[in-house]
């Protein structure tokens, strides 16, 4: 195992260069001029000299080559650089925006695992039923609305309509309830549809008729055996949607005002901030490897059968 | 079965009550503790802002305008509602008759917000940090400060600088405490109203009443400037009382405050922002640019976009000095005469061809702005005369479009008045080889006119060289006017003093600023 996740760890070397490599050389083919924007961000025209001397000091006027492997040479001395904007440490403000969303991820995944697998459970158990009808109704609905839509929604009937909770929240518990709900509603189905089909798929096993036929208590059954196969298919899925949560939130940070690294790198982005861009690609190359890693190893650890292969 | 899925949900409840625990150490707020204005022992107003930035130093990038938005610093000039120039920390300033050397005169009274008095010496100390800092200001290294006494010193410049008032009533030239200030980012010290309670960078912002401030009484207590980009959360914390008031209303926004003028106040007023088009004289002929010009109604634009802009004639407020110029108004038959005249036919599409080549012109603009439902209404306006036109949108147009110069017709969006003078926009658009002088536009009386501009030191006569440098590109038609996005406030009954009337994005709260 260990020197699995050796291995694992190695390869996520050109993982990341490939990752950042792609990343630098799309920016910079993109249009767009950093000192542009930084000079014009409040809207107001800008000399021409002022904007040369701007891309000489951000050494925009360097050559493709030489700005990448001066930005892989820091990053390889712990140095992700300062960004364009505001001349704050990448790493510092990627940092910040990572503790915001992984407590919203977290709290997203609890929440939608928590109405999910009960409700999976029992639309499989109760397949064809009207309880299974309306629970793949709810989860249709909630996997196919947009989440700009869930937040504004969410927004008007817990704060304005039953005024339970503040518009303008903060990071507290509070301020974390309605992004966190937001986020897990879509999450909640897609699990309900993977844990349904999965459960769906056990039950259709040998080995579950003949426990039914050796008289095994249901709740044993289902406890120990089917949900216990499940669950390495489901962790895997679970790992990936987390991964997908911490660069994908972007819109329910901006209506809730949550400052995670969705609203970061959309924010960089526009900005043409290269340094928070690329540091942002580095940071999502490796919580994607991590989960990877982790979903395997969890996988492994759940099921001995699983090999734990070299890909 | 069915203890076993309640069991399963109990367990899943508890993970994730789990995972909802706070990120932060800050404290668990609810509905009724935000309710904090105007309470009978504390006056706090409560605003939202659709920026924020990561720190508080005036001096650098465009922090500064924030902190003079927060009432934390003032600078020696400030711009009133009218664009005009008056004092605020500086109680005169005069310049020699060489034009070259400046004296400033501080009030005596001024002092920041730790009780210290706010010195020549310090003044330019702070200009000098300011040339040091910001990349904009740069040319401020070039000038020479002479301290003269407690109260005046001189600056020298290397040639005639006329908009120096202008400059020093830039936001970014806010006075600080140099001293004794021990962090820039976090805790300026200024000599505003207000002094920074509590900032969270890129967050919310608390700012409470400057006890030692030198210019007379503070209303308030304090104010909350709260960080909410979207428009729709603005929207619904005010309809929820969580703020009592926020800028940059929405035309569907407006609908709904119009509708309860007893709950809220609205304030329209033209800003500064810019929509305009740059016709590019280097494909289009003076007759198809006279009669482009004729046929954009920005009337019917400024009412489809439903009163966020008010339809503009000029770059500037019509009601700066520098802002009165005349174009004619829009007539279709007029438009269709001038191509008439040039030679065009109309062919059995209904659009004018000339030697069997129909007139098409591409409209280029990018998405922000309201510029892409311009570019459709253009569009529309342009088809009932004959022209047909296509869309190009670009994702930066200073990368694409501005830069190469290959369009017809340039949208675009600015700041058109950002310090109270015309000069900044002319240089960056008129002047010939400037960023924005993109579409070919070549008189060299104008240009003449912009030399002139740039070294004239008589405000009356500086507006009179603007206003016909201005005039000079409408009758040529080598730009067209679009709108003036509106300044449109919406507030509480009883908040006042907002700065709601002045047309410029730097100023917010004063000494006068209240809540019933």
């Amino acid at each position: 195992m260990l020197k699995y996740i050796g291995i694992r760890l190695v390869q996520l070397i050109p993982v990341v260069l490939g990752a950042t490599f792609l990343t630098f050389l799309l920016i910079y083919l993109t249009p767009g001029d950093a000192a542009m924007k930084r000079l014009t961000a409040q809207g107001a025209a800008i000399d021409e000299e002022v904007l040369e001397q701007t891309r000489e000091e951000m050494g925009l006027n360097r050559p493709f080559p030489v700005q990448y492997l001066h930005w892989l040479t820091g990053l390889f001395h712990g140095d992700l650089g300062l960004s364009y904007q505001d001349n704050r440490p990448v790493s510092q403000k990627l940092a910040e925006g990572m503790g915001n969303t992984l407590t919203l991820t977290l709290s997203a995944l609890a929440l939608a695992i928590a109405v999910s697998l009960p409700l999976g459970f029992l639309a499989a158990v109760k397949k064809g039923s009207l309880l299974d009808h309306g629970i793949r109704i709810f989860a249709f609905t909630g996997n196919s609305l947009p989440n700009f839509l869930i937040s504004v929604v969410c927004m008007y009937w817990f704060c304005i309509r039953l005024q339970l909770l503040p518009v303008v929240a903060d990071d507290s518990l509070k301020g974390l309830l309605l992004p966190c709900l937001t986020l897990a509603i879509p999450l909640s189905g897609q699990f309900i549809r993977q844990i349904r089909a999965e459960i769906l798929e056990q039950l259709g096993k040998e080995y579950v008729t003949g426990a039914k036929n050796r008289g095994i208590r249901k709740r044993f059954l289902y406890f120990s055996h089917i949900f216990r196969n499940c669950l390495p298919s489901l962790f895997t899925f679970l790992a990936l949607s987390a991964g997908t949560l911490m660069g994908g939130s972007v819109v329910i940070e901006t209506i809730f005002r949550w400052p995670g690294l969705g609203e970061l790198a959309m924010d960089a982005i526009s900005h043409r901030d290269y340094p928070v861009i690329q540091g942002f690609v580095v940071l999502m190359s490796l919580i994607y490897v991590f989960l990877n890693l982790l979903a395997d190893i969890g996988g492994r650890l759940i099921d001995p059968r699983r090999e734990c292969q070299v890909p | 079965m069915k203890r076993f899925l309640w069991l399963l949900t109990a367990l899943c409840m508890a993970v994730t009550l789990c995972a909802c625990s706070p990120a932060g150490t800050s404290e668990e707020t609810d509905i009724s503790s935000l309710d904090t204005s105007s309470t009978e022992n504390s006056k706090i107003l409560r605003l939202a802002e659709s920026y924020a930035y990561p720190s508080l130093d005036t001096h650098v990038e465009y922090y500064g305008w924030f902190t003079s938005i927060y009432g934390i610093t003032q600078s020696l000039y400030r711009i009133g509602d009218d664009s005009s120039l008056q004092p605020c920390l500086a109680d005169s300033a005069s310049v020699d008759e060489s034009g070259l050397i400046w004296t400033i005169v501080l009030k005596e009274e001024v002092c920041f917000s730790n009780g210290e008095p706010l010195t020549a010496q310090m003044a330019v100390r702070n200009i000098q940090r300011l040339a040091q800092e910001n990349e904009r200001f740069y040319y401020l290294a070039d000038f020479q400060y002479q301290v003269v006494d407690e109260a005046s010193f001189t600056i020298t410049t290397p040639e005639v600088y006329p908009t120096m008032l202008n400059t020093l009533a830039s936001p970014e030239m806010g006075m600080l405490d140099l001293d004794h200030t021990s962090d820039f980012d976090l805790s300026p010290i200024g000599t505003g109203p207000f002094q920074i309670k509590s900032f969270v960078p890129s967050g919310t912002v608390e700012v409470e009443r400057n006890d030692n401030y030198w210019d007379g009484e503070v209303k308030l207590d304090g104010a909350i400037f709260y960080y909410m980009q979207d428009d729709d959360s603005k929207l619904m914390a005010m309809q929820n009382g969580e703020i009592d008031a926020y800028d940059g209303v929405t035309a569907a926004a407006m609908e709904l405050f119009s509708a309860d003028p007893a709950s809220y106040t609205l304030n329209s007023i033209p800003a500064t922002r810019l929509q305009f088009y740059i016709l590019n004289e280097n494909t289009l002929s003076d007759p198809v640019r006279a009669a482009i010009n004729l046929a954009v109604d920005p009337q019917a634009i400024a009412e489809f976009l439903k009163g966020t802009v008010t339809p503009a004639i000029g770059p500037f407020s019509p009601s700066a000095s520098y802002g009165q110029v005349t174009k004619p108004d829009p007539d279709p038959q007029a438009a269709m005469a001038q191509l008439e005249n040039a030679g065009y036919q109309r062919n059995a599409n209904g659009y004018y061809e000339k030697d069997g080549q129909e007139l098409q012109v591409n409209i280029c603009y990018y998405a922000a702005r309201s510029l892409d439902t311009i570019a459709v209404l253009m569009q529309e306006q342009l088809k009932t005369i004959g022209i047909r036109a296509t869309l190009t949108c670009e994702e930066d147009a200073d990368a694409t479009y501005i830069a190469t110069g290959d369009f017809d017709i340039a949208l675009y969006c600015m700041i058109a008045d950002s310090a109270g003078d015309p000069y900044a926009f002319i240089d960056a658009t008129i002047r010939d080889g400037s960023y924005y002088d993109c579409g070919g536009f070549d008189d060299p009386d104008c240009q003449a006119l912009v030399e002139k501009l740039q070294y004239e030191t008589d405000p009356e006569e500086r507006a009179r060289l603007a206003n016909s440098i201005i005039q000079m590109v409408i009758d040529d038609n080598a730009f067209g006017f679009v709108g003036l996005f509106n300044k449109i406030s919406v507030m509480k009954p009883g908040v006042t003093g907002i700065s709601e009337n002045c047309p410029f994005d730097f100023y917010r709260l004063t000494a006068d600023s209240d809540i019933a």
